[in-house]
């Protein structure tokens, strides 16, 4: 089931910031594992990214480095930081209480 | 790269406004693009089948450069960010006239050239920040207009204050240095007299430099003289431009003779080199 654009979008710097909180990324990587790990629910249009990894990169919750692969291929990886780290932290916890809050309402409706 | 990638990033970096982002937009995207044709291709599809769809995949290329445009959007806003910089400049160059007046007059020692050598930098590097870092400018009669009325802001605002300033200390001089003069301060400014210093000579030559650093963004080049400013105080512009402008003349089929290109890509080179250097080891 494809999930609403706008629902996507405010989470869209959670899942990225998760996933650069495991291991360094580049942009394809990235749309890459959102759509295998959401087993292609979070299939978004990939452009999309990018503006995203640049706004978080100006606020300083990413870092980004060229590394040049064996193959000749240029990537741009992304690294979390500090403030990256806090800021995922603050926004986990937004996501559990909100989704605890859904589910209080949602479960009353579709469990009774 | 491909025609319609080309194309794509073309449509994509029209909507950015900061064309120092274009370098690092284009090449992020390619690789991103040239991944997914692979990919792809991987599943037996042509060459351009691949980039095709891959190219489908990515979004609409206005969409992603209105939103990347918004990542680098300039300060204080396109329509004024001038008349607001030119101002902070001029009320900046007239608030240190005085110190530049006493060491021009050697009434003030050697040592504090270096606050002046400082406020010169500080005034440099507000010009790239505000600039530099967030995007190129482009001269024309809107920017000079918005220039000149931004220095009557500047002036207006610095004199004014200087004297209502001066009301508590020597009426018609610095508050901070009360044996300099007010630059075009009462009574010769609202008479037009024979002495009518609304330049000092010092401040003049500030303006002068500051006006070769502007008109040298004209070309999306920076004079040599002045490369050692963004190199001091940004982490990842200047040598961009070159590149770009590289790239687009080669577009426009513009030519420019072989020395000429050769003398600014060494420039370019060495500028590059000390940006990372700035970047890697003090990182601001």
């Amino acid at each position: 089931m494809k999930i609403n654009k706008e629902l996507m979008k405010g989470s869209t710097a959670t899942l990225v910031l998760t996933l650069l909180s495991k291991e360094d990324m580049y942009g394809y990587r990235i749309t890459q594992e959102i759509k295998k790990r959401s087993d292609n629910t979070f299939d978004m249009k990939e452009g999309t990214l990018y503006p995203m990894l640049h706004s978080l990169e100006k606020d300083g919750a990413v870092e980004s480095y060229w590394f040049d692969t064996e193959e000749g291929r240029r990537r741009k990886y992304y690294k979390i930081t500090d403030s990256g780290r806090e800021m995922l932290n603050l926004k986990q916890k937004e996501w559990s209480s909100f989704m605890n809050a859904m589910n209080s309402i949602l479960g009353e409706e579709c469990y009774g | 790269m491909g025609d319609r990638t080309d194309a794509f990033l073309d449509r994509v970096c029209a909507k950015v406004k900061n064309r120092a982002a274009h370098k690092y937009i284009r090449g992020e995207l390619v690789s991103h693009i040239d991944e997914a044709a692979e990919e792809y291709e991987g599943f037996n599809y042509g060459h351009e089948m691949a980039v095709n769809m891959a190219l489908s995949r990515i979004g609409n290329a206005e969409e992603i450069g209105e939103e990347l445009n918004r990542c680098y959007r300039m300060p204080f806003g396109r329509r004024c960010g001038f008349v607001i910089w030119a101002a902070l400049v001029t009320a900046l160059i007239y608030l240190m006239y005085p110190i530049v007046y006493k060491i021009y007059n050697y009434t003030m020692g050697i040592k504090n050239v270096g606050i002046t050598v400082l406020c010169i930098l500080a005034v440099f590097a507000a010009v790239n920040i505000l600039f530099l870092r967030r995007g190129m400018i482009i001269w024309s009669i809107r920017s000079a207009a918005e220039i000149t009325l931004g220095f009557l802001i500047g002036y207006a605002a610095a004199v004014g204050g200087l004297m209502i300033a001066s009301r508590f200390y020597v009426y018609g001089y610095y508050p901070y240095f009360t044996d300099v003069k007010i630059l075009a301060a009462f009574p010769y400014v609202p008479f037009i007299p024979k002495k009518f210093y609304v330049f000092g000579m010092e401040s003049f030559c500030w303006w002068a430099c500051l006006m070769m650093y502007l008109a040298s963004l004209r070309n999306k080049r920076k004079t040599a003289l002045f490369s050692f400013a963004p190199g001091l105080f940004s982490l990842e512009d200047g040598q961009i431009i070159e590149d770009d402008e590289f790239i687009a003349l080669k577009r426009n089929g513009k030519r420019i003779s072989n020395i000429w290109l050769k003398i600014l890509r060494t420039g370019s080179e060495d500028f590059y080199w000390n940006s990372e250097l700035k970047r890697k080891d003090f990182r601001l």
